[in-house]
Order: structure tokens, then C-alpha cells, then sequence
């Protein structure tokens, strides 16, 4: 058996969830020696070496992902490497939507959510009409179909009658373990204890519910604070810089986000809706304690000992945590 | 005790940048939702509106719902919204209303976007209120065997909102061109037994507003008709409507025809269904009619064809019957997946025979076709008779 990774997913610019777990699964998969693996880039297969580099510890992804741009780096064609392994069984693992499908034998695709479906407000009218577009035509061409969470697997199941025969679900590990941090990963120069908080800014994470909740509990701010880390998203513009007890700091590498998981008084989760939730076996992995909303999978994913939930709708039931 | 989770605001559809706002003008879905919010609240059950119902797919987070909102009962909730908006909160019982005028329902998919595959959707539910016998029978053939027939409840008539002052609404007389100031009560006067009301979205091509604007303008007969049309003005002008249906007027022609395009007060059109004589529909498919039965409430006769849902309330004892002929679907139709959609058409020859039938009535005969509609919407449609059986469908699931 050949297995082809569709490496894609792991050179976002900022890497978020489906990055992460892109990543992950190709490290574990070129420590195996025992399989047979390419990694590919829509038709192109993808120097083994470039990969490595990619996943190494410490590398500049940046510069490397200018490589690709530039054309700096050698690859061979998907097409010949298909060809050259025509008796064999080729399996495909697509970690997010199918771009290209050359001939495989056995596709496997990771389904995240189906927010777009079940959602669509929270994103642009062109990505939810992208996905849409994708979702049935991936979904008729998988033979496995392998959900992050059982929340995932019944929103597939509910858009797509049958597709319980062909899913099944597995859920995301922490993407490689955390090395040690120091003093000088920490973006935070406040001496108040700190609420982190990890994700895009759009409306599905919900930090509404967070700045409402600060503006209407003014003391918080006396001796606490809340952080947030994550790259910034798309929907309604809120001033955070005028919210007290409310710090931002954009997208930060993983040395800093593990080092502020370490150090938070907890990690608040407010998300309306998530298919899986990484930051919440994250904070479970370095033994921060969670306050999470009860959306969709997150009561499935958080440790249930560390863990206090809410209702994403109410800014009541979050203060209550 | 049964606590209601009422889900009926509308997000943003896949095809949609901007979350479509419940209508400005008269009639929309938001009508239906809070007439049946209402009828749950008069039943004596506790009701919450819920946004976003599809997030609670958890044994905790559902188990959190119950222990916050209905500690010592049973949770269920109610969708009223179409089905490219709808959820479902997994564990309790989910009971979706829905309104379909067509004579079969199909899986089509179009676009490759799951929620146009309705029999799939709809069979989520594990109860369908729909709002006619028709649409009941149509589910049944598709498999669909959990619909029940609940229809949207039809405010009875107020006796108290009697057209005792001078009532002007802003009209447009369509035989002089010009806008107007319509006084109600002058208008009673002068035509008080020829009075036909048409409540429609002349855009809406179910509506068959063509067809009744040609007969209501062409007829020979002294009478006015009034079209409320239930467009949301700020974006759909009058003027376009008539841009879109130039009408020839036959010169012998002694009808009046005005159009009120503005919203109304729920008050003003209670008036403007009292004021008239005759309530007039020439729809192609409807899942209930509402216009309709709330003018037949209010005492005015019905001229309208008898098929889909109208086949529950217009017969020979309450009403003008408009004959139609079976078509193919008019082309707005296509977008449900199913091109070949059936449609019961009246052109304006069957609906101008409708109308001279209507105006031959004696007084007694008009009496008595007004005292059987009302009647029949008393006993079927109003809060209190759509409370009980809505009771009994609650009832009825676990």
C-alpha cells in the first residue's frame, strides 16, 4: 500500500486548527518507516526533504512556503508517481477539501464541521458557496469519511443521509508535544493573573459574549485580565483596544501560545459552534483548567475534571463560571 | 408540562450575504411564527425562543437546556422557518412547521446543496405541522407520514375595530394614474356592496396578479376592487409593478381599481377586510391562504379557485369558485428541483365569470356564504381551535 497525504493544508500562512492537524498526521507518517509515503500539493508531489524542513521544530515556514512560491523547490509530477505504482493500492488521505483526485484507489477525507451548512452566516457568501460546491462531490468520492468528533459525524449524517455506512470518527491528538518555554515567549506584560483565550477573530468564536461580559463586570479588569491570541478574522469590527481587561495580540508562534496555555488561570472557550476544539486538549495537555461553552462538539472534546461550562448565548451562564 | 424551544429567526441561507430581515410588509413568515408563538403561550406551555438550536448536539449541553429552562418537564422544539434555516436539537422531540403548495415533493437536489433535498430534511422531524389536508396528503405519498394538520391561527373578527371613523390610507388609482388619499368610509357609501379586497405580493407569480389585474379592470360591472399588495415598499415601488404589468382598460369598462402598496396597521386591514364584500384570490397553489381566510373572518365572500389548501375551506356554501385548469409551475418554481411542479391556473376569463357570478348574488344568498365562512373559520382556524389540536399533536409525541 502507497499512502499520499495532500499536504496543502499545512502551509496556511497562519496555521490554525486543520493546519495543525495536517501537520500532525504528516510527522507521524514520515516516522514510520514501515509505510510507503508521498506528500503531495495539488498535482505535484513534494520533495520528501521539503517536508521534513517543513515540520521541523524551529524552521522558518515562511521562508520555506516562499520557496514553493518562488519555485525554488524541485517536484515531481502526482500523475508519474500514480503510474509508477499502478499495481499497488494507493491510498489518499485529503485532510480538508479535495483539489485534485488523480487516480487513487481508496480516499480518505477528514471532515472538520460542517459549519457552512449549518452556519453559514458566520463566513463570506463565496466561501460558504465554495464549500457547498465541494461537500457532496467529496463526499460521493471518499470511501472513508473521518469525523473529528461524533458532533461532526451527526451534522454529516444530517446533511447526508447514508453517510453513516462510510464514517467514522476519530478524534485529533495534540499536535506534537510542547518543548519547554521561558520568559522570553511571554507576549503578556501584565502582572494580573490571566483568562486566555485562542482562536480566529469571527463571529463563530464568539468573544462577543467575553467583551459583553467584561462590559457589564467592570471590576474584572481590578485584577484579572483576558488575552486573546489568534489571527485576525472577518465579520463585525469591535474595538477591543478600548475594552478594559481586554488584551489582543494577534497571531502568535506556537513557543509563545504554549508558553501563555502554561501560565493562563484558565483558557475561556466561548465559541457558538466548533467541530473539534484543539486549544481545549491544549490547555488539558499542559494542565490548564477550561471554561468552555456547550457548543456543538466542545463538552465532547474538554476534560470533563478540569473543566466548567456555559451556555455560548448567555453572558449570565458565563459569569456563573 | 412541556417546555416549547421556539427556533424562528432566520440566519443568513448559503446563497445570502445579508440575514434576510422577517418582512416589512404585510404577511411573511413572521406572521406564522408569531401566531403560532402566541397559540403555544395561550396553551398554557412554557415557551423560549432559541437562535441557534443546532448547538446544543451534546447529552451535556442538552441536559444543560433542560436543567436551565425546564427543570421538572419535557423539553421540545418547534421550528418555524423555511428548510434551508432549519436545525434540529438532537435527544428531544423536534416538530417543524412548514407550508407546501405543490402536488408532490421530491428529493431533488440542486446546486449540490444538501438543504434542497427536502424528503431528506423534512424527515428529521419527527412531527411536520403543516397547514392544509392537501399538503398532508402530498407528505403521506412521499413517505412523509408524520404531518398533521395544524393550521397558522386567523385572528377573528374585532368587534370593537369597526370602520367608525375616517380611515384614508395612501392608494394609487390605477384607472386615473395618480396617488390618492382613500377614505374608507367614503368608499363604503358610494360602493358598499361591490367592494372586492385582493391581499398579494404581485411579485410572487403563485399570486397570478396579471390575471386579476385584468379582470378586476376590465370588468363591465359598477365595482371597486382594492389591491393591498404586501411588498416591502422601500425596495419594490409601485411603479415598477406597473412598469412590469402594462394593462389595456376595455372601453366599456365601469370598475374602479386602487392599490395600496404600503404596510397597514394590523388594525387598518381588519378595516379594509370589513369594509369589503368579497375576498378575492386567483393563486395558482397555496399551503393555507391566509389573506383569504382572514377576510372570509372578517364577513367577506370568497371568490377563489378551489384546489390545494383552499380545498378545506372554499366549497359552493362559502364561496364564488374561480374554475383552473392544471399547468406546469410557474418558472420561479425551478429553483425547488423539481421543473415539472404542477400549478392550478385561472386566466382572467375564469376569474372575471367569478366575479360577475359574485355581483348576481341577492343579498340573503351574500348573508348566508358570509355567516357559513365565518363560521367555518371560527371552528377550524381560530387561536383557540389551533391551540386545542396543537395540544393534542404535543400530546401525542413523548
Amino acid at each position: 500500500m502507497i499512502l499520499f497525504l495532500d499536504f496543502e493544508p499545512a502551509l496556511e500562512a497562519s496555521p490554525t486548527g486543520i493546519a495543525h492537524v495536517t501537520m500532525g498526521l504528516a510527522a507521524e507518517l514520515v516516522c514510520r518507516q514501515e509505510l510507503e509515503v508521498f506528500f503531495f500539493l495539488r498535482d505535484k508531489l513534494l520533495p520528501r526533504a521539503f517536508v521534513t524542513d517543513y515540520l521541523g521544530v524551529g524552521n522558518n515556514r515562511a521562508e520555506l512556503r516562499g520557496c514553493l512560491d518562488n519555485g525554488e523547490v524541485q517536484f515531481a509530477s502526482l500523475d508519474s508517481a500514480i503510474h509508477k505504482f499502478r499495481y499497488q493500492t494507493k491510498v489518499a488521505i485529503y485532510p480538508n477539501v479535495k483539489f485534485v483526485r488523480p487516480g487513487f484507489d481508496f480516499e480518505i477525507q477528514i471532515m472538520h464541521d460542517v459549519v457552512f451548512l449549518k452556519y453559514p452566516q458566520f463566513h463570506d457568501s463565496s466561501v460558504v458557496n465554495f464549500h457547498i460546491n465541494h461537500f457532496m462531490r467529496d463526499l460521493n468520492s471518499n470511501d472513508l469519511t473521518i469525523c473529528v468528533s461524533e458532533t461532526t459525524r451527526q451534522d454529516l449524517i444530517f446533511y447526508a443521509p447514508g453517510a453513516e455506512e462510510t464514517s467514522l470518527v476519530i478524534h485529533p491528538g495534540v499536535a506534537g508535544p510542547p518543548h519547554t518555554t521561558n520568559d522570553e515567549e511571554n507576549v503578556v506584560s501584565d502582572e494580573r493573573p490571566f483568562f486566555l483565550i485562542i482562536g480566529t477573530m469571527e463571529p463563530r468564536k464568539n468573544l462577543r459574549l467575553v467583551i459583553d461580559y467584561l462590559k457589564e463586570n467592570p471590576d474584572f479588569a481590578k485584577d484579572s485580565l483576558v488575552v486573546h491570541i489568534g489571527r485576525s478574522g472577518w465579520g463585525e469590527e469591535v474595538d477591543i483596544q478600548s475594552i478594559a481587561g481586554f488584551k489582543a495580540f494577534g497571531y502568535v508562534s506556537d513557543a509563545a501560545r504554549w508558553h501563555l496555555l502554561r501560565t493562563a488561570r484558565a483558557l475561556i472557550f466561548p465559541s457558538l459552534y466548533e467541530g473539534f476544539g484543539l486549544p481545549l486538549i491544549e490547555a488539558a495537555h499542559v494542565g490548564t483548567m477550561s471554561i468552555t461553552s456547550i457548543g456543538g462538539s466542545l463538552p465532547e472534546v474538554a476534560e470533563p475534571t478540569t473543566s466548567r461550562f456555559f451556555d455560548p448565548t448567555s453572558t449570565e451562564s458565563l459569569s456563573r463560571q | 408540562m412541556k417546555t416549547i424551544l421556539f427556533s424562528h429567526r432566520l440566519r443568513a441561507s448559503p446563497f445570502q450575504s445579508k440575514v434576510p430581515a422577517h418582512g416589512a410588509a404585510n404577511y411573511s413568515y413572521g406572521i406564522v411564527a408569531e401566531r403560532l408563538r402566541n397559540c403555544l403561550g395561550s396553551s398554557g406551555l412554557a415557551v423560549h425562543d432559541l437562535d441557534f438550536p443546532g448547538l446544543y448536539t451534546t447529552r451535556l449541553a442538552i441536559d444543560n437546556l433542560r436543567h436551565r429552562l425546564a427543570p421538572n418537564g419535557r423539553l421540545c422544539h418547534i421550528a418555524v422557518k423555511p428548510l434551508d434555516h432549519v436545525e434540529i436539537v438532537p435527544g428531544i422531540p423536534n416538530i417543524l412547521h412548514n407550508a407546501w403548495e405543490f402536488d408532490r415533493i421530491t428529493a431533488a437536489r440542486v446546486n449540490s446543496d444538501p438543504h434542497s433535498n427536502q424528503i431528506a430534511m423534512l424527515g428529521h422531524f419527527e412531527r411536520i405541522l403543516v397547514p392544509c389536508t392537501f399538503q398532508q396528503q402530498v407528505f403521506a405519498r412521499a413517505g412523509l407520514k408524520q404531518a398533521v394538520v395544524i393550521p397558522t391561527p386567523v385572528p377573528l373578527l374585532d368587534a370593537d375595530n369597526t370602520c367608525k371613523s375616517d380611515v384614508e390610507l395612501a392608494a394609487f388609482d390605477f384607472g386615473a394614474q395618480c396617488n390618492i388619499d382613500l377614505n374608507l368610509n367614503s368608499l363604503a357609501k358610494s360602493h358598499g356592496d361591490r367592494i372586492f379586497l385582493v391581499i398579494l405580493n404581485p411579485f410572487d407569480p403563485r399570486k397570478n396578479f396579471l390575471n386579476l389585474l385584468k379582470a378586476a379592470y376590465s370588468a363591465p360591472e359598477e365595482m371597486v376592487t382594492l389591491f393591498k399588495l404586501t411588498i416591502d415598499n422601500t425596495f419594490q415601488t409601485l411603479s415598477s409593478v406597473l412598469k412590469r404589468f402594462p394593462i389595456k382598460r376595455n372601453s366599456n369598462s365601469k370598475s374602479k381599481v386602487y392599490m395600496i402598496p404600503n404596510k397597514v396597521s394590523s388594525q387598518q386591514l381588519q378595516q379594509l377586510q370589513q369594509l369589503s364584500n368579497f375576498i378575492l384570490s386567483a393563486s395558482t397553489g397555496e399551503g393555507q391562504n391566509l389573506p383569504l381566510l382572514e377576510a372570509m373572518a372578517c364577513g367577506a365572500v370568497a371568490v377563489a379557485p378551489r384546489h390545494t389548501a383552499m380545498l378545506d375551506y372554499i366549497n359552493p356554501e362559502t364561496a364564488c369558485i374561480i374554475p383552473s385548469e392544471v399547468v406546469r409551475a410557474p418558472a420561479h418554481s425551478s429553483y425547488l428541483g423539481d421543473v415539472d411542479l404542477r400549478a392550478h391556473m385561472s386566466d382572467d376569463q375564469n376569474i372575471a365569470s367569478a366575479i360577475a357570478k359574485a355581483l348576481s348574488l341577492n343579498k340573503e344568498d351574500i348573508q348566508r356564504m358570509s355567516n357559513a365562512g365565518k363560521s367555518l373559520v371560527e371552528s377550524r382556524y381560530s387561536e383557540r381551535a389551533v391551540a386545542s389540536a396543537l395540544t393534542n399533536v404535543l400530546g401525542s409525541i413523548g
